[in-house]
C-alpha cells in the first residue's frame, strides 16, 4: 500500500496509524555522509584564490632566494679566489721588493765601504786628521747642570 | 585467448629486468668497490696531488753583523732562469730565446743556443739572476709568448757588502745555501733555519685557496750571528798587510790578527790573499796566470788548489814556526819559576853548544853582556836557550802545554789545526833548545796570539772566538758568548814585569818600527826559518817567516796585533823590518779609534805637526808675522797686497819648521811642485829635500826613537805633481837586523 497517495491534510485522522506497518527497512550500512559542500561564496574562493597564488609566489621567491644563495655562494668563493690570487701576487711582489730592497741597500753599502770611503777621500786630496788635531776634554761624569725654570737661579749639583 | 600479458609473460619479464638490472647495478657495484675500497689511497693520494698544493717553505737565512751590527752577509730573493728545450720545436723559437736570454743576461749567445738543443726538459740558463734583469726576462717570455719555453725559479741570494772584507773569516754559501767555509760552514746549523710547508686546496688554475683548506706550518728564520769582528780594525789590518805583500814581495800569503788580551774577542783577522765571497770561484789575477797552458786534468787539479788555497784560513789553518816571537813564553815560564829576573846577567858569544850541537845567534859576533831586558830587546838565542835549559824538559814542557800550545785553541771556526811538537819524551836537550826559541815546532797563528795574550793580560789562557752573541729572527738575543778563561799560567806579577821587558823592546830594542807615538806600545819580532830542506830560495838561502807580535797600552794591556808575513822576498826580511812596521801602522790606527788617549812625552810634544793660523784676508806684511811666529816658515807667491790663499790651510797640520805658501790676489794658478824622492834617507835628509822642494813632511814610523832610522816610504810617489806647501807623509824604519 506504499503507493497509496494520500492527501488528507486533516491532522485529526492519522490514517497511518491504519495503515500495514511496513517493516522497517533494514539499517543501511553506514556511508560517508555524502555532503557536497556547497559552493564557496565569492570573496572566500578569491581569498583561496590568493592564497594560492601567494603560495606559488613564496614558493618560487623562495626558489628563487636559494638559487641567489646557492649563486651567491658560488659568486662569493668565486670573488675569494679571486682576492686570495690577488693576495698571493702583491704577497710576490711584496716579497720582491722586499729583495730588492735588500739588493740596493747592499750595492749602497758597498760604495760606502772604508775601502771606497779611503780612495775617494784621496782623490779628492783629503788628509786624515792629525795627532795635533785631537783634544781629549776630560769630564766628571757626576757633575751636571740644571736649569731652574721659573725665572729661579742656576743650580749645579756635583 | 588473454587479453593481456599472463602472469608468466609478466614473470619472465620481471625476471630479465631482474638480471638486467642486477648484472648492471652488480658490475658498477664492483667497479665502485673495487675504487672506494681496494684502490681507496691510490686515488686520495691522486686526488690529493690534485687537488692540494704542497710546497716547502724555505726558511729566510741569518745574517752575520760585525760588533757594531754592520751587516757582513745577508740574504735576498733572486731567480733561476731555465728554459724547456722539449718544448722549443721550430728554429724560430730557438733563436728567440737564445737572442734574448743571451743580451739580457750577457751570456754567450752560442751557448745558449746550444741549451735548447738539448734532449733535457729542464736546462738552467743562469742562476741568482737579480730582479732587474729578472722582470727583463719575465717580459720577454711574455712579449714573445715563450710562456711554454721558459720560466724563472725563486731561489736566495747571500750578499756580501764588504767584498772581501773579513772573506775567511765568514766563509760563503754554495748555490743550494749552505756554508761552504768560515763562519757561514760552522754556524751552519744556527744560521739555515728550519724549512716550513704548506698544504692547500688548489683550483683549476692551479692557484691556491688558503680559505678552503689550508695548513700551513711557518718556516723558522735562521738565527743572526753577531760577531766580535770590528769592520774598522778588520779594514786597517786587511789594508796594511795587503801594502807589506806587495812592498815586500810575499809569495805565501800573510795574515793579521788583533785580539782583544783580556776577552780573547778576535776584533780583526785579515789574511791576504784572499777572495771575494760573492764569487767565491774566482781566482786572483795573479792565480789565473797560473792556470795558463794547462788543460784537461792537470789544468782541473791545479784550479782546485788554488781556489783551496784562497779560501784557506790561514790564521786557524797553517802551522808555523814562530821564531822569536815565542820567546815570550820562554821568558814568562823562566820568570815565573824564578831561573831568571832583572838582576841577572848574561854574556852572548854569538853562539852556544848544546850536547854538541852549534846554535848561532842571529848577531853572529855575539851581543856580549847582557841583561834580561837587553836579552829580550836584542832577541838574543843563546840567553833563551840558557833559559831553556835551566827550566829543563819537563817544567818547559808544562809551561808549553799551560799557553794552550799543545791544543787546538778551539775557536769557533773551521779547519782549526793542530800544533806539531816535541813531547816531554822525545824532548832531549837538543829539542828543547831549539824549542826555547821558537824552531822546529809549528803552531797556528792563533794558538800564539792567544799565548801572548796569556803573557800580558795577568796571565790568565782566554778562549778566543769571532761570535758574541746568536740572534732570532726578530733580533732577540738568544745566546751570549761570555769571556771564558780557561787558567791562569803565570801570575800577575810575572805578566806585569813581561809587559815591562816587551815594552822595551819597541822603545830600544829591535820593535822600534813599531812606535807610536803617544802610546806605549810593547812587541817581539821573529824571523823563522822554514826548516824543510826543499824550501830554498833562489839564492839557496833557507826561506823565512816574519813576524811580529804589538801589544797596547803597556801601562793596561787592551789589544795585541800578530803579523805574520809568509816568504818574503826582499833585501831585508827581518821580522823587526818588515813585519813590526805593519803592527805599528795598525795599532796607530786603531788605537785612538778604540778611545785609548795618547799620551804624549815632552820630545813627542815638540815634534808634533801644528796648525799653521790662518792669515787668508790679513795683509802681506801681518801674515809673515803671523807665520814665523809659529815657527813655520813662509813663501808668498804674487804682488798683491792682501792673502787671498794659503797651503797648508789652518786646518791641516805641519811639522815646525814646515813651510806655508801664501797666495795673494793675482797669484794665478797654484804653484804645482814635482815630488821628489824621500826614500833612503835619514830625518836630517827628508827634511833637507823636502824644503827644498817646498813641501812639508809628517814623519811616521820609528823617527822619533831611534839613531839610525831610514825612509823607506812615502805617501805621494816620487814624480807625481802637487802643490807648493802639501804635506808628504814619509815612513822611517831601522834595519837592525833583529830576529
Amino acid at each position: 500500500m506504499n503507493n497509496l497517495e494520500y492527501t488528507h491534510d486533516s491532522l485529526a485522522h492519522d490514517f497511518s496509524m491504519f495503515l500495514p506497518k511496513e517493516q522497517e527497512p533494514a539499517e543501511a550500512p553506514r556511508r560517508k555522509p555524502n555532503i557536497v559542500k556547497m559552493p564557496v561564496r565569492k570573496q572566500a574562493a578569491k581569498k583561496a584564490e590568493a592564497r594560492q597564488l601567494a603560495g606559488k609566489i613564496s614558493s618560487f621567491l623562495m626558489a628563487g632566494l636559494v638559487l641567489a644563495m646557492l649563486c651567491g655562494s658560488i659568486y662569493l668563493r668565486v670573488e675569494v679566489n679571486e682576492v686570495t690570487n690577488q693576495i698571493g701576487k702583491a704577497q710576490s711582489a711584496l716579497d720582491e721588493q722586499k729583495s730588492e730592497e735588500t739588493r740596493l741597500l747592499m750595492e749602497i753599502e758597498r760604495k760606502v765601504s772604508y775601502k771606497n770611503i779611503e780612495e775617494a777621500a784621496e782623490e779628492l786630496g783629503m788628509q786624515k786628521k792629525e795627532r795635533g788635531q785631537v783634544d781629549y776634554i776630560t769630564t766628571n761624569p757626576d757633575s751636571r747642570g740644571e736649569v731652574v725654570e721659573n725665572g729661579g737661579s742656576l743650580s749645579a749639583e756635583n | 585467448m588473454a587479453k593481456g600479458p599472463t602472469k608468466s609473460m609478466w614473470m619472465r619479464m620481471l625476471i630479465v629486468m631482474l638480471a638486467l638490472v642486477v648484472g648492471t647495478f652488480g658490475v658498477s657495484a664492483i667497479r665502485l668497490g673495487k675504487l672506494m675500497i681496494v684502490d681507496a689511497e691510490d686515488y686520495q693520494t691522486m686526488a690529493a696531488e690534485q687537488q692540494l698544493y704542497d710546497t716547502e717553505l724555505s726558511p729566510t737565512r741569518g745574517d752575520i753583523y760585525d760588533c757594531n751590527m754592520n751587516v757582513l752577509a745577508t740574504s735576498a730573493t733572486v731567480w733561476t732562469v731555465y728554459i724547456t728545450p722539449t718544448n722549443i720545436k721550430t728554429e724560430e723559437q730557438k733563436n728567440l730565446i737564445a737572442d734574448g736570454f743571451s743580451e739580457i743576461l750577457s751570456l754567450d749567445r752560442e751557448d745558449v743556443y746550444a741549451m735548447t738543443e738539448k734532449s733535457n726538459g729542464y736546462v738552467i740558463v743562469k742562476r741568482k739572476v737579480e730582479k732587474p734583469e729578472a722582470d727583463k726576462i719575465r717580459a720577454y717570455i711574455s712579449d714573445n709568448s715563450l710562456g711554454s719555453m721558459a720560466g724563472l725559479d725563486e731561489s736566495s741570494k747571500r750578499y756580501y757588502p764588504n767584498d772581501s772584507l773579513a772573506s775567511v773569516v765568514l766563509g760563503f754559501v754554495g748555490d743550494d745555501n749552505q756554508g761552504l767555509s768560515g763562519i757561514e760552514s760552522y754556524y751552519e746549523s744556527e744560521l739555515k733555519g728550519v724549512p716550513g710547508r704548506m698544504v692547500a686546496a688548489k683550483n683549476a688554475r692551479g692557484a691556491n685557496m688558503p680559505f678552503s683548506y689550508e695548513k700551513m706550518v711557518e718556516a723558522t728564520p735562521g738565527n743572526s750571528l753577531v760577531l766580535t769582528i770590528d769592520s774598522y780594525i778588520q779594514h786597517v789590518a786587511e789594508k796594511y798587510l795587503e801594502q807589506a805583500l806587495i812592498d815586500n814581495n810575499v809569495t805565501n800569503r800573510g795574515t793579521c790578527i788583533v785580539m782583544d788580551v783580556n776577552t780573547g774577542e778576535v776584533l780583526a783577522m785579515a789574511v791576504k790573499e784572499d777572495f771575494n765571497p760573492n764569487d767565491p770561484f774566482t781566482l786572483s789575477e795573479a792565480d789565473q796566470q797560473k792556470l795558463e797552458g794547462l788543460e784537461g786534468e792537470e789544468r782541473t787539479a791545479k784550479l782546485n788548489e788554488l781556489r783551496n788555497k784562497q779560501w784557506r784560513n790561514k790564521a786557524v789553518s797553517d802551522p808555523y814556526e814562530p821564531g822569536s816571537v815565542f820567546k815570550v813564553v820562554t821568558g814568562a815560564a823562566a820568570i815565573e819559576e824564578h831561573v831568571t829576573d832583572m838582576s841577572q846577567h848574561y854574556n852572548c858569544p854569538g853562539y852556544i853548544v848544546v850536547a854538541g850541537q852549534r846554535y848561532n845567534c842571529h848577531k853572529t859576533s855575539g851581543h856580549g853582556g847582557e841583561n834580561l831586558a837587553q836579552a829580550f830587546q836584542n832577541s838574543c838565542n843563546p840567553v833563551f836557550i840558557t833559559f831553556g835549559q835551566l827550566l829543563g824538559v819537563s817544567t818547559f814542557s808544562r809551561y808549553f802545554d799551560a799557553f794552550g800550545l799543545t791544543q787546538k785553541t778551539g775557536i769557533d771556526l773551521p779547519g782549526e789545526a793542530t800544533s806539531m811538537y816535541h813531547s816531554e819524551e822525545n824532548m832531549g836537550p837538543v829539542e828543547l833548545a831549539s824549542t826555547s826559541f821558537g824552531q822546529t815546532f809549528t803552531i797556528t797563528p792563533i794558538q800564539l796570539i792567544t799565548a801572548v795574550a796569556a803573557a800580558v793580560n795577568g796571565g790568565y789562557l782566554v778562549q778566543p772566538h769571532v761570535v758574541s752573541q746568536v740572534l732570532d729572527g726578530d733580533g732577540n738575543v738568544v745566546e751570549t758568548v761570555e769571556t771564558v778563561r780557561k787558567r791562569q799560567v803565570i801570575s800577575k806579577e810575572t805578566s806585569e814585569l813581561l809587559c815591562q821587558l816587551l815594552e822595551s823592546v819597541v822603545s830600544e830594542g829591535g820593535g822600534g818600527n813599531a812606535y807610536v807615538p803617544g802610546y806605549r806600545v810593547g812587541g817581539k819580532t821573529g824571523t823563522s826559518q822554514k826548516v824543510s830542506e826543499e824550501l830554498q830560495n833562489t839564492t839557496g838561502e833557507r826561506l823565512r817567516i816574519s813576524s811580529f807580535c804589538g801589544i797596547a797600552p803597556m801601562d793596561d794591556p787592551q789589544v795585541a796585533v800578530l803579523v805574520v808575513l809568509d816568504e818574503p822576498h826582499a833585501d831585508n826580511v827581518y821580522g823587526g823590518t818588515i813585519a813590526a812596521p805593519v803592527g805599528g801602522r795598525v795599532l796607530a790606527d786603531i788605537l785612538p779609534y778604540m778611545g785609548v788617549e795618547p799620551q804624549y812625552t815632552e820630545e813627542e810634544l815638540e815634534t808634533m805637526a801644528i796648525n799653521p793660523p790662518d792669515v787668508v784676508g790679513k795683509s802681506v806684511s801681518q801674515a809673515k808675522a803671523e807665520i814665523q811666529s809659529a815657527n813655520l816658515r813662509v813663501k808668498v807667491v804674487g804682488e798683491g797686497e792682501t792673502i787671498e790663499r794659503q797651503v797648508p790651510t789652518s786646518n791641516q797640520s805641519i811639522a815646525e819648521n814646515g813651510i806655508v805658501v801664501l797666495y795673494t790676489e793675482g797669484a794665478g794658478e797654484s804653484t804645482m811642485v814635482t815630488v821628489p824622492d824621500l826614500t833612503g834617507m835619514a830625518v836630517a835628509g827628508v827634511n833637507v829635500t823636502a824644503a827644498d822642494a817646498n813641501l812639508n813632511v809628517e814623519f811616521a814610523g820609528a823617527s822619533l826613537t831611534s839613531g839610525g832610522a831610514v825612509s823607506y816610504q812615502q805617501s805621494v810617489a816620487a814624480g807625481e805633481q802637487v802643490e807648493a806647501g802639501s804635506t808628504i807623509t814619509v815612513y822611517f824604519r831601522t834595519e837592525d837586523n833583529v830576529e
